[in-house]
């Protein structure tokens, strides 16, 4: 892939890449550094990337791969199995991104690319190297835990 | 209003949020840093590798191994790593096999050394066309990718047909598999004939490797939680932790925030409860870090000698304190103010839209400078740095006496007449005895 490539395919995707990031950091100036970092990141090895057309995938798995570098540098994550007994009503009593920032990452990763970022639930899977099924039951669990009920826009 | 609500008025929010521009610039000139700054290891490597073929040929691993048929030269080839001599010594290690060809050019990787944090790829390379050639490698990932260290070149005076190794570090997240392993091939006949013109590399060949290591071979990081302060020349360090892998044994540690001094550089050895010694890394990556004060420092790894504890002693710390006044140096009249005691200025020439500061470094006082301002204060971009015992910008002065170098550093985005250069060491502690402390290893998870 060359520069140009690049560019015009990394155009293409950049603000759902800096809404993931926003989401997953929380604010706004930890987002652009990790979207400065990711692109860092593509471009020193986009040589290696054979299908240019799983661009997408391979780009946000790297922004993923950056953002929770810096969350486990910041320590803020919380293990799958650390939710407390009264998470819903915890969950519920935040605002909605808080709430999405404190989801446990296997939780907050699937809800983000799916509902914040536009990712389909194969992509989400594919960018989290995770069977379809298992991205498909920690989403159900991530919308429980929200209180949010998407219906339609699930598709979206 | 419900949550579905929220979530509407949350998204038309990030709708509406502007997407920071300037991401592809600031990396595109972030690539050109590295492509510059990973090089200079390979000429670290140059100079080391004759000073340590002369040792370790004659030690107790090497002899060991050699009684391995078809391994007595790799280990010959690995005089200049303990960790990596004790990784075949005890068969960590995995034959490849693959050839490629091309423009008469032929390599073969013969075997690969793999943990979560270094790869070493050891190839040959036959030509019935070229009798001299160098080779320069590149690695690189189909999908994830870990944070790049250094890439270094092992042997690089190594002739055609002998075995040849490269050696690929990260810092964080483990090497992956499938690896992508190129090697561009430079004609140093055609090379040498050249240097008197403007030099420019003649690669004569470039081949490309997809090498797929056995992960289920790699063996798992140990990981031993210390949390224990020590004060070294007035300062305190907190040692967070030890990793040990096959090929290097980690050492990671936070400075204090209420040090008047950050750590420019570490000299410690590691003892083990048996007796055996491991000291700093001869060649390649030797310490990490990021600029919140933790640092990784290497040495030698312990990981096949059963250690039940190892001592650590500390031998030397390099400060640079935090209040240290900046060198200024004045781009017209080629002068310069405040210079530390082992720095003697050069002179500073323009290349294009670049300058090249020139300076006289005495060796035992590392690197001269790490930061550069401009007369502004904004930061100006570090290009390349270089050491050599011949100042290539200033072609007509003599070659460096014993125990200096010439340190030539190209800064871009310099605007004005002026740079400032930030002194890399201000103080030095050395231990008339070291400074000890015995860490158990119990095993505990990962950080």
């Amino acid at each position: 892939m060359d520069w140009k490539e690049f560019t015009q395919r990394y155009e293409g995707i950049k603000a759902r890449l800096y809404r993931t990031a926003l989401l997953y950091l929380g604010d706004a100036s930890a987002a652009e550094e990790a979207l400065d970092e990711t692109v860092c990141k593509a471009l020193h090895s986009c040589r290696g990337l054979r299908q240019p057309e799983y661009f997408n995938t391979w780009i946000t798995r790297i922004l993923l791969n950056v953002c929770a570098d810096e969350r486990k540098r910041k320590k803020k994550w919380m293990n799958l199995s650390d939710i407390p007994e009264i998470a819903a009503e915890s969950y519920d009593s935040l605002p909605l991104r808080d709430a999405v920032a404190r989801l446990p990452k296997e939780l907050s990763s699937v809800v983000i690319l799916r509902y914040f970022s536009g990712y389909t639930l194969k992509e989400a899977a594919d960018i989290l190297d995770i069977p379809q099924g298992t991205a498909a039951t920690r989403q159900r669990r991530a919308l429980a835990l929200l209180r949010l009920d998407l219906g339609e826009e699930e598709e979206a | 209003m419900n949550r579905n609500d929220e979530y509407r008025r949350l998204m038309q929010e990030l709708d509406a949020l502007p997407v920071p521009d300037g991401s592809l610039r600031r990396a595109k000139r972030r690539e050109r840093i590295r492509k510059y700054a990973v090089r200079p290891l390979s000429a670290v490597a140059a100079v080391l590798v004759l000073f340590t073929a002369l040792i370790n040929l004659s030690s107790d691993v090497a002899y060991a191994a050699a009684q391995i048929p078809g391994l007595r030269e790799l280990v010959r080839a690995l005089t200049f790593s303990r960790s990596l001599q004790d990784a075949v010594c005890n068969e960590y290690v995995q034959p490849v096999g693959l050839t490629e060809s091309d423009n008469d050019v032929q390599v073969t990787v013969d075997y690969l050394i793999l943990d979560e944090k270094n790869l070493t790829v050891f190839c040959r390379v036959e030509s019935g066309k070229y009798p001299h050639l160098a080779a320069e490698p590149d690695f690189s990932f189909s999908l994830q990718e870990p944070c790049l260290l250094g890439c270094s070149v092992n042997n690089p005076d190594a002739r055609n047909g002998e075995l040849r190794s490269f050696s690929l570090n990260v810092s964080h997240g483990s090497i992956p598999s499938p690896v992508i392993f190129r090697l561009k091939l430079k004609d140093l006949d055609q090379s040498a004939a050249d240097a008197a013109e403007n030099y420019t590399p003649v690669y004569v060949a470039q081949v490309e490797f997809t090498l797929e290591p056995d992960l289920s071979l790699v063996a798992r990081t140990r990981h031993f939680e210390v949390g224990r302060d020590v004060e070294i020349g007035g300062h305190k360090l907190r040692v967070r932790s030890i990793d040990i892998l096959p090929t290097s044994m980690s050492l990671n540690v936070t400075e204090d925030e209420a040090n008047t001094s950050a750590l420019a550089a570490l000299n410690f050895y590691a003892v083990t409860d048996r007796g055996d010694r491991f000291d700093t890394p001869r060649k390649g990556v030797t310490a990490h870090g990021d600029t919140h004060g933790n640092m990784t420092y290497l040495v030698e790894s312990p990981f096949f000698y059963d250690a039940k504890s190892v001592t650590l002693c500390f031998t030397r710390a390099d400060w640079r304190r935090k209040d240290a006044e900046p060198v200024r140096v004045d781009l017209v009249s080629g002068t310069a103010e405040n210079l530390p005691s082992a720095t003697r200025f050069i002179g500073a020439r323009r290349e294009g839209d670049d300058w090249v500061v020139t300076v006289l470094q005495n060796l035992d006082a590392r690197q001269a400078f790490w930061q550069f301002f401009g007369g502004d204060g904004a930061p100006c971009t570090l290009l390349s740095s270089s050491t050599s015992v011949v100042p290539f910008t200033f072609p007509d002065l003599p070659v460096a006496p014993d125990g200096w170098v010439y340190e030539e550093y190209t800064l871009s985005d310099l605007s004005g007449d002026e740079v400032w250069l930030q002194p890399y060491v201000t103080d030095v502690w050395t231990a008339a005895t070291p400074v000890e402390t015995k860490i158990e290893l119990k095993e505990t998870g990962k950080e």
